[in-house]
């Protein structure tokens, strides 16, 4: 008989995590939702707040199990060792805000009740440079499955989204190892600080604005 | 330049190849392989001094920051020839 691979037994793992994750991602979106209501009916004309949540998939997650192993590779003799309930990301919620200020009210909203989650912030380059809030823990919908929440500049965030498309949902292993590259990681940075500059620049000339023509 | 994208050219130019699919440096002719997670951990000199050296006399050498097992080593060194 075929001996089952480590990718096998994370597969049985997910379909009896699934329900879990469902359900934790409904729970957190609509606590965020309701957490955030207030600020969302007070926002400005140019002001954005939006929320996206999204399970990982089986074959994403397996995948970003494997990529926590040096040269990607599981090891066959000790299966027991890997479990998708150290992901902590199996569901996660992302929410992008412009401009800058909202971002920071955001967070204070959001974090203030999940103030017990781990803090991870997004940070990259060397020196690594802050790029979004992250925190991740449990809800009481499942004491198995880790949820993660994000709070992230719009522009940056809506990059990750074509970079993830791009790159990491075609799971095409070759392409994915291209961006994890040194050289094309130094050019991703230079990508992250030009949308940061834009969104201070854009910020900036919003608020000349209003000073010029106060409503 | 960064430290690392200098890193990154150090070993290029010492023959070495970068594996896309298993984020590994590779040298076929010297039998050794460095993880991206080993080249991001250690210094431009250690890695220097670590390719100076001469190689194994038989098999593959893995410098990873955690030892890899007998058979991930095994399994690495048939994937890569």
């Amino acid at each position: 008989m075929t001996q089952r691979t480590v990718a096998d037994r994370l597969r049985e793992e997910y379909s009896l995590l699934s329900p879990d994750i469902k359900r934790v991602l409904h729970q957190l979106q609509t606590d965020v939702a309701h957490l955030l209501l207030e600020l969302t009916l007070a926002l400005k004309h140019h002001e954005r707040v939006h929320i996206e949540a999204r399970a990982k998939e089986c074959e994403s997650a397996i995948d970003a199990l494997r990529r926590r192993e040096e040269a990607r590779q599981f090891d066959e003799d000790t299966p027991e060792k890997y479990t998708l309930t150290r992901l902590p990301d199996l569901a996660a919620l992302r929410v992008l805000v412009f401009p800058k200020p909202r971002l920071a009210e955001v967070h204070a909203i959001v974090r203030s009740k999940y103030a017990d989650w781990t803090p991870d912030p997004v940070e990259t380059g060397t020196p690594p440079k802050w790029r979004a809030w992250k925190y991740y823990g449990y809800c009481s919908a499942s004491p198995r499955v880790h949820v993660e929440i994000q709070v992230v500049p719009m522009l940056t965030g809506l990059f990750w989204q074509v970079e993830h498309d791009a790159f990491y949902k075609p799971r095409d292993p070759v392409l994915r190892g291209a961006a994890n590259k040194p050289i094309v990681r130094e050019h991703t940075e230079a990508v992250y600080d030009a949308f940061e500059a834009l969104e201070a620049i854009l910020e900036q000339e919003l608020e000349r604005n209003a000073e010029q023509n106060p409503e | 330049m960064t430290e690392l994208t200098e890193k990154e050219a150090f070993l290029e130019a010492s023959g070495y190849r970068y594996h896309f699919d298993r984020m590994i440096y590779f040298n076929r002719a010297t039998r050794r392989a460095l993880s991206l997670e080993f080249v991001e951990d250690h210094s431009l000199n250690e890695i220097q001094d670590l390719v100076n050296e001469l190689p194994a006399p038989n098999g593959w050498t893995f410098y990873f920051n955690q030892p890899a097992s007998d058979r991930v080593q095994r399994e690495l060194a048939e994937a890569l020839g």
